[in-house]
């Protein structure tokens, strides 16, 4: 199958720490892709590398065919990014926003209008609409910064723990959305180490760990034909805690 | 009671510990340099204050007044100004936690006692005036007690005013009104100074001036009790003691209205009537538009326009104290350096509201019409202050004529400015993020002190040298009907530097996308 994003030995460091070493992806296109790792594993500056957000100190990334660095701007005509760290302008309304993104990605004004409507009203967020981002919870700035990312019609989806500190309702309308994307052909990345939200839609995953990838494959190899949870294998490839609570804590306790 | 002085230890230990561990973060240089400054502070005030021991009497008064008077204006606005450096300040932090209103305030109190700050400026002032002010008789007594009160004093004021601060700033008008008289009250601070520069008369005023401020009403009683005079040393120092308590009581209250209350941003809940960035529809447009949303939503822009505007003003006055109501030229091209109030919100377009770069990066910015529409944007921060202040020079001087030339040729000087905005901005971006605490300085405890002073200092220059031009043609055309024309050949002259600036700022722009998202928002990578 054609690879819609490869990326090839990225690197990134800060100062002494490694983040990501030698990190190698292959996305194939219309697939549903999770990059999981424990917090700190490298998945967030994984995917600002892959996203033309943060230049990698080795390795590429190509998108469609394009390669991301030097220059991303072609890439970013192409993707859809939906961050984990969601600064957003917080002092425009959610259709504000919408519509500056748009115009900001050439769109045709009448087009973003458009397209900013149907958005909030499949995301739930009509009410909102003329709420600034400000006041808007956890789950409804995903919501909008998920609209922003599909605004311009992405053949590439990219997305950073969309379903951290969202709320299942929520969980919902975006996997609805996603799915609906995926069905017209969209490719997804996203990263997550929610396990169970990732063994029910992905159809690959590699797991990275200290910014490397331990494993990788179809989730059907990696679970045995689900005789194993994808869990285990998680945990397996990452390694547990050092000490068992019930042993160490054994002060935490009612009387 | 033991509860209490097991507060009193936690407060302690809170301060000593976010103290260090701050010195620390900033490394070795910052942490001697910080312990260098508190040291020398300490051996200043105590040399200053015990050599009054062998000056004369009339010196040994002004000496204490005007040092207790900076001393309490310092510890009153520092942490105010200075956002960050004290976390203690802020009772909202407690609020979770079990305590009682005593509890909390002793906490509070004696953390606020305890940093490099409140611990250098205690030191010295008690050393020196035992020393200087001690002699036998009343102020055997009075001194040590003055100098508790001094103390208890500054850090209750310095209390008070930042919870009344987070209480007014609750609400957008409330913020705004404690920005404008925060503004008029220091605008009026620097006009005074000017007029103290001329020293003599004028400083002696000052100085009885300061006197009657009540952080320094224990100074007075120190004073007096110097001289011997017994009843009214202690009259002062029971007015004292009684501010003490009553501020003190402010303090504890206010607080307790805070956590009772909530703090909340002066953004909540904003409902908009519907303008989708009306009627952009290029990229120019829409980062316009947004700009223009964010004049008037934004607490930076309203806070930098009302600072900008008094403080303009400000400058205008010092015009008019310094050159007299007759020299009317001279006041009126001073409205120009009303531009200089806002230069800082020109010269770091790219560093606002910096963790939201991304998203602009991801939709192929900040190209030519973001610097652009950004720069554009700042024109009515430089301009109104500048005409508002021509107005004030207009009543104070009567040169309308004048002032009226000024107003028009400060567009072409405005652009100047912009052009030095446009290379400063993409050459040394500075986040600055866009919060409601209108009185922190943002770029404080950053590291870019000096960096900020640079950058101002060659804005000066450059907008001198771009302007200079202007004005010698301006100054050799008095008398000439041409004058009036000279404004619009200013504008297009003024349009070519700026022109090339956004074409060079879109060139060294491409690329570099994601190094200046990593020097901007580099905590948002990790």
């Amino acid at each position: 199958m054609e690879n819609a994003l490869v990326a090839n030995g990225l690197v990134k460091r800060f100062g002494d720490k490694v983040a990501v070493n030698h990190l190698d992806l292959a996305v194939p296109r219309g697939s549903w892709f999770g990059i999981v790792g424990p917090n700190g594993a490298g998945k967030t500056t994984s995917i600002r590398m892959i996203v033309g957000l943060l230049r990698p100190d080795q390795g590429a990334v190509v998108v469609n065919g394009i390669d991301v660095w030097p220059d991303p701007t072609e890439v970013k005509r192409m993707v859809g990014v939906l961050p984990d760290d969601l600064r957003l302008f917080e002092r425009l309304t959610g259709e504000e926003l919408l519509v500056y993104i748009g115009l900001l990605r050439r769109l045709d004004r009448t087009a973003v209008v458009s397209r900013a409507e149907q958005l909030l009203d499949v995301l739930g967020l009509t009410n909102a609409a003329n709420d600034l981002v400000a006041d808007y919870s956890t789950g409804m700035r995903k919501k909008i910064a998920l609209a922003a990312a599909l605004l311009h019609s992405p053949s590439v989806l990219i997305l950073d723990e969309p379903f951290e500190s969202v709320d299942p309702v929520s969980s919902k309308v975006i996997v609805d959305v996603l799915q609906h994307y995926r069905s017209s052909g969209g490719t997804i990345l996203f990263s997550s180490h929610v396990m169970d939200t990732v063994e029910r839609l992905c159809d690959q995953i590699v797991i990275v760990s200290s910014g490397e990838v331990v494993q990788s494959g179809s989730i059907q190899e990696l679970t045995q034909s689900s005789s194993v949870r994808l869990e285990d294998v998680f945990i397996d490839a990452v390694g547990g805690p050092g000490a068992q609570a019930s042993e160490s804590l054994k002060w935490l306790r009612q009387p | 009671m033991n509860s209490l002085v097991h507060m009193a230890r936690l407060g302690v230990s809170l301060r000593w510990r976010l103290s260090s561990n701050r010195l620390r973060r900033r490394g070795k240089h910052t942490r001697r340099s910080t312990i260098l400054v508190a040291a020398s502070y300490t051996v200043l005030n105590a040399v200053v204050l015990g050599s009054a021991r062998f000056g004369s009497e009339a010196a040994a008064v002004k000496t204490l007044t005007l040092l207790m008077a900076s001393m309490a204006l310092g510890w009153v606005f520092g942490p105010v100004l200075i956002g960050g450096v004290d976390e203690t300040i802020d009772p909202t932090r407690l609020a979770l936690l079990p305590l009682s209103s005593t509890e909390r305030y002793i906490v509070q109190l004696s953390a606020a006692m305890t940093g490099p700050g409140p611990l250098a400026a205690t030191a010295g002032l008690v050393i020196g005036l035992m020393v200087g002010y001690t002699r036998l008789g009343i102020s055997i007594l009075v001194v040590p007690l003055a100098s508790i009160c001094a103390i208890l004093l500054m850090v209750g004021a310095a209390r008070s005013l930042a919870a009344a601060l987070a209480i007014a700033q609750r609400s957008r008008v409330g913020r705004d009104f404690a920005v404008l008289a925060a503004a008029i009250a220091g605008g009026s601070l620097f006009i005074v100074a000017q007029l103290a520069r001329d020293v003599g008369a004028r400083a002696d005023a000052l100085i009885k001036a300061l006197a009657w401020i009540p952080l320094v009403w224990p100074a007075r009683a120190i004073n007096t009790a110097r001289r011997g005079e017994g009843l009214p040393a202690f009259g002062w120092l029971v007015a004292s003691l009684t501010l003490v308590v009553a501020l003190h009581a402010a303090w504890i209250w206010l607080s307790h209205f805070l956590l009772i209350n909530g703090e909340r941003g002066s953004q909540s809940r904003q409902r908009t009537n519907r303008s989708t960035l009306s009627g952009a529809s290029t990229r120019f447009g829409a980062a316009l538009a947004r700009q223009l949303i964010y004049l008037r939503r934004s607490p930076n822009n309203s806070v930098g326009f009302l600072y900008g505007t008094v403080f303009g003003i400000s400058f205008a006055m010092v015009q008019i104290v310094q050159h007299g109501a007759g020299n009317g030229t001279a006041s009126a091209f001073g409205i120009l350096l009303a531009m200089l109030a806002n230069l800082g919100a020109v010269t770091n377009v790219l560093g606002f509201d910096a963790g939201s770069l991304w998203i602009e990066v991801l939709a192929d910015g900040p190209g030519r019409p973001h610097i652009m529409a950004r720069q554009l944007i700042a024109l009515p921060n430089l301009l109104v202050p500048t005409w508002l202040s021509g107005v004030v020079v207009g009543i104070w001087t009567g040169e309308w004529t004048l002032v009226l030339l000024v107003s028009i040729l400060a567009i072409p000087i405005a652009i100047n400015v912009l052009t030095f905005g446009v290379v400063a901005s993409v050459l040394a971006p500075a986040a600055l993020p866009d919060w409601d605490n209108p009185f922190g300085n943002r770029q404080s405890n950053e590291g870019r002190g000096l960096r900020l002073v640079v950058i101002a200092l060659t804005g000066m220059v450059s907008i001198a040298v771009l302007s200079a031009p202007i004005f010698m043609v301006v100054f050799r055309s008095f008398g000439y009907w041409w004058l009036w024309l000279l404004p619009f050949g200013a504008l297009a002259y003024a349009a070519v530097p700026f022109g090339l600036a956004l074409l060079w700022a879109g060139w060294y722009l491409h690329g570099k996308e994601p190094d200046l998202i990593e020097a901007l928002a580099s905590r948002a990578l990790n």
